[in-house]
């Protein structure tokens, strides 16, 4: 059996989880936690990192992040490729993991079946680790999301498909960066942050609105959000 | 691009926006929440607030799966209309479309069909009519399609026969009778037939360089299924007819056809279901007008209509220019003749019928191509091979220019003015035809009015004229002057061909009006020049009476210090560079040449061009009888030789791919 290695620690201060609002692009979450959850519907205080509408547990299944990237722990029914996965898996660019309802009377997740949730993982970026989850079944997040950025490193903001987020109006780049004074941003031009400028990098944290380049999103802290 | 609100803006009370979706003509889309969480998109109207309201409280209470909710209408402090409707997050159909650029497989293209379908169905039943069916209009949410934007459909009732106040919808998969302005729900049976077009190929049957073209060629143009599957060509040729009468009657229909074909895999021709099996047509429907308005000949192999010939087109449009130039300068001449001898000599009552007379055969002349004349009704043909009677002019175009832009949503092809360009060779090429399709037509009009002048004693310039010792004009000679017509000819040809260039130079570099003008006086200028060295050269008698043509001999003879008339009265070079000048810089030549123009003739353009011309010698001195024959022969070549792109250069066959 493959053996990760140990999680790391947060590394942004105060956020463990940043709601990403970008305009005119969609809504992105980016975890900077060392495992996210994903799951059905419950009560909040239960509740996984991301809550997909669907006969999934509550926390269906675990992604921790590794040093060499991310390995998913299965704590439900779930499959890659058909093949059922019991135990820790590394994850690599285009698996998709088929998360099935551990009710069930019969084996779920093949071809057909509508029911069972289908998560693609990808690592859009040759020279980054951080990877990005997308919902390909036809299910909803209990919250509207495209998807899930797992920051290992960076998250990269741009008009390429490299880019973890891919935003075609901009002709720029931005570079987000997770340290301990807080989320680091690097643009390529004047960044304007809660309407201040701030030159081309700056440090942001929930709850900041940053334009630039035409390009504008907002940060927001899951947690506090919940609150 | 920047947004009005930012997030966390409350402009609506009980509603946060997070972030903004998207900014269309209408207004902005907001993704916002509610404060009980409940997700909503916001849509602030900021233009053409009333077309919005009226089509969205229309379907404010539709209710179905395949349609996106209309929550309410709200107004906030300032007065502005916001929707809230439910915010739809799936992939949108153009998106889908740009991930197969070669087309999508079948069964995508089946799930697709059947959601719109339905929902269609509904709408329709529901006697509304969406108008504005669009790949950026159409979501595929979590494995549901949804129709958004309702915000252009229209109730179809049979008491509302009357032709609507504008046109709407997208330039690319706009039905053709939307032009017109009369329509049913067949308008989105065409749609969809184009929607299905592009998602089985990837490519749309009709694309173009600019709106005009485009509108062309959903008038004219017959779509290019070569690259559908065969099974499905004979369904989508069905359902991509120009009359509505012919195209199949409802999207049920098109579904059962379009699946029935593909599960069979045979290639029959579509065979409409009869009357008892079809949805019943209300009477506005059957009021429906033949768009196409001609008669075509039927091509059994393809099962679609094809077009006149290029040389029957060229003929008739000849023929009727030609005429409608005579006739319409014989009026122009009887109401001068009749207002000049009402002021002189004769008694009014005798020169009225000349007014009149001459005012009735130019009116003869601008009407039919001026005034929307309704059609008849339910399978009139035009007894001739004519590409269609239709009466879309500019106004209207610019109405559906308008339309377009505010429907139009990002998308990979969405409709800027320059879509794809044309290779040189192909520009080369046209405009070599164009230039010895100009010869002839100069060579056909110049011999022709010199006939007919002469037949009817009407003065044009090339005729010899009696004068008496003193200068008084006597009379016409009824001898031909061949240096004065070969000199009226070489000059309206050089004149042709230097108009020529300007205006495709001005679709190729998409010049605005101002700078055709300047390039065009620019030539004009040389062109005067050119005429005067020739005018040397012949010794062409071509003199400004004393008394003028029509009792006007020009308020000004003199350009600054420099004369525009010589000893004898002949034009100096000032002169004819003035003239020139002033005639090509003051008309919209590149309007009257331009290759996306949807009637090849339009005798109003002439009108313009002579009244522009008698202006010009009512003012600087030139001799007037050159001058508006000069406008009218050279306005009616420049439009007779330019060749539009539903014409491509003879010898390139019927559609330049």
């Amino acid at each position: 059996m493959w053996k990760h290695a140990a999680p790391s620690s947060p590394r942004v201060k105060g956020a463990e989880i940043l709601r990403l609002w970008i305009d005119g692009v969609g809504v992105y979450v980016m975890s900077f936690k060392p495992t996210f959850t994903i799951g059905g519907p419950s009560e909040k205080n239960h509740a996984a990192d991301w809550s997909i509408w669907s006969t999934l547990s509550q926390i269906h299944v675990e992604i921790t992040r590794s040093d060499e990237g991310f390995v998913v722990h299965p704590a439900g029914p779930m499959n890659i490729s058909g093949s059922t996965v019991a135990s820790a898996l590394p994850l690599r660019h285009g698996t998709i993991l088929t998360l099935t309802d551990a009710n069930a009377s019969r084996p779920t997740g093949g071809a057909g079946d509508d029911s069972a949730v289908r998560l693609q993982f990808t690592q859009p970026h040759p020279l980054s680790l951080t990877g990005v989850l997308r919902l390909v079944s036809a299910h909803r997040s209990v919250q509207t999301l495209d998807a899930v950025v797992l920051v290992h490193d960076c998250c990269l903001l741009g008009p390429r498909k490299s880019h973890h987020i891919v935003c075609g109006d901009v002709s720029g780049e931005v570079r987000m960066t997770p340290g301990d004074a807080g989320l680091s941003c690097r643009t390529e031009s004047l960044m304007y942050v809660n309407d201040e400028p701030r030159g081309m990098n700056a440090i942001v944290h929930g709850a900041s609105t940053v334009e630039v380049d035409g390009l504008r999103f907002r940060l927001e802290d899951v947690k506090e959000e919940q609150s | 691009m920047k947004f009005t609100y930012a997030p966390e803006s409350r402009p609506l009370d009980g509603f946060t926006i997070k972030r903004a979706v998207h900014r269309g003509h209408f207004g902005e889309v907001y993704f916002a929440v509610s404060d009980a969480g409940k997700e909503v998109a916001l849509k602030l109207l900021r233009q053409d607030v009333d077309v919005e309201l009226r089509g969205v409280t229309q379907c404010l209470n539709l209710k179905h799966p395949h349609l996106v909710t209309i929550f309410d209408i709200r107004q906030d402090d300032d007065g502005d209309h916001w929707i809230v409707m439910e915010y739809v997050s799936g992939q949108r159909l153009d998106q889908m479309i740009a991930e197969y650029p070669r087309g999508m497989p079948m069964e995508k293209v089946l799930a697709w069909l059947n959601g719109l379908t339905e929902g269609l169905t509904y709408m329709h039943r529901s006697g509304v009519v969406h108008r504005d069916l669009k790949p950026a209009n159409l979501f595929w949410d979590h494995g549901h399609v949804k129709i958004g934007d309702v915000g252009l459909s229209k109730i179809i009732s049979p008491s509302k026969k009357s032709a609507q106040t504008q046109s709407v919808g997208t330039v690319y998969y706009m039905a053709p009778e939307v032009a017109h302005g009369k329509y049913g729900r067949t308008v989105d049976v065409y749609s969809l037939g184009v929607m299905l077009v592009e998602m089985l190929t990837g490519e749309l049957p009709f694309e173009g360089e600019t709106v005009a073209e485009i509108l062309f060629k959903h008038l004219t143009g017959e779509p290019d299924l070569s690259r559908c599957p065969t099974p499905v060509r004979s369904v989508l040729a069905r359902a991509l007819e120009k009359d509505p009468d012919k195209r199949i009657a409802s999207v049920d229909e098109l579904r059962s056809a379009f699946e029935r074909a593909v599960k069979t895999g045979t290639s029959e021709p579509y065979v409409a279901s009869t009357s008892a099996q079809a949805p019943p047509e209300n009477s506005f429907e059957k009021g429906f007008q033949n768009v196409a308005g001609r008669s075509r000949s039927h091509d059994k192999s393809t099962g679609l209509d094809a077009g006149p010939s290029e040389f029957a087109y060229v003929f008739k449009a000849l023929r009727d220019g030609f005429l409608a130039i005579v006739i319409g300068l014989f009026g122009a001449i009887l109401f001068l003749v009749g207002l000049r001898s009402s002021l002189s000599f004769m008694p009014l009552w005798l020169a009225t019928p000349f007014i009149v007379g001459g005012l009735y055969l130019v009116w003869r002349q601008i009407r039919p191509h001026y005034f929307y004349a309704p059609p008849k009704r339910h399978g009139h043909r035009s007894p001739t091979p004519l590409p269609p009677k239709t009466n879309f002019q500019v106004d209207e175009l610019e109405v559906v220019e308008e339309a377009s832009q505010r429907t139009a949503a990002p998308r990979a092809k969405s409709i800027p003015p320059i879509v794809v360009s044309r290779p040189l060779s192909y520009q080369v090429q046209r405009m070599a035809w164009e230039m010895i399709i100009s010869v002839i037509c100069t060579v056909l009009l110049t011999g022709g009015l010199t006939v007919v002048s002469s037949q009817f004693g009407v003065e044009v310039p090339f005729h010899g004229t009696i004068h008496t010792a003193h200068g008084e004009l006597v009379g016409l000679s009824r001898e031909w002057d061949f240096g004065m017509v070969g000199f009226f000819g070489a000059v309206t040809i050089l004149s042709v061909w230097g108009l020529l260039l300007p205006i495709r130079l001005g679709e190729w570099r998409d010049w605005d009006g101002g700078t055709c003008r300047l390039i065009s006086g620019i030539i004009g200028i040389a062109v005067g020049t050119v005429a005067y060295l020739l005018d040397l050269w012949l010794l062409i008698p071509l003199n400004l009476p004393e008394e003028g043509h029509f009792g006007m001999v020009g308020i000004f003879d003199h350009l600054g210090r420099q004369p525009l008339l010589g000893v004898v009265r002949e034009p100096t070079w000032f002169g004819y560079a003035l003239f020139f000048f002033m005639l090509f810089a003051l008309v919209r030549w590149w309007k009257q040449g331009t290759a996306f123009r949807l009637k090849r003739f339009r005798t109003w353009a002439v009108f313009t061009t002579v009244f522009a011309s008698f202006i010009i010698t009512v003012f600087w001195a030139f001799p007037m009888n050159w001058a508006l024959t000069w406008a009218a022969v050279i306005s009616s070549v420049v439009q007779l030789s330019s060749l539009s792109y539903g014409q491509p250069p003879p010898g390139t066959g019927k559609k330049k791919k």
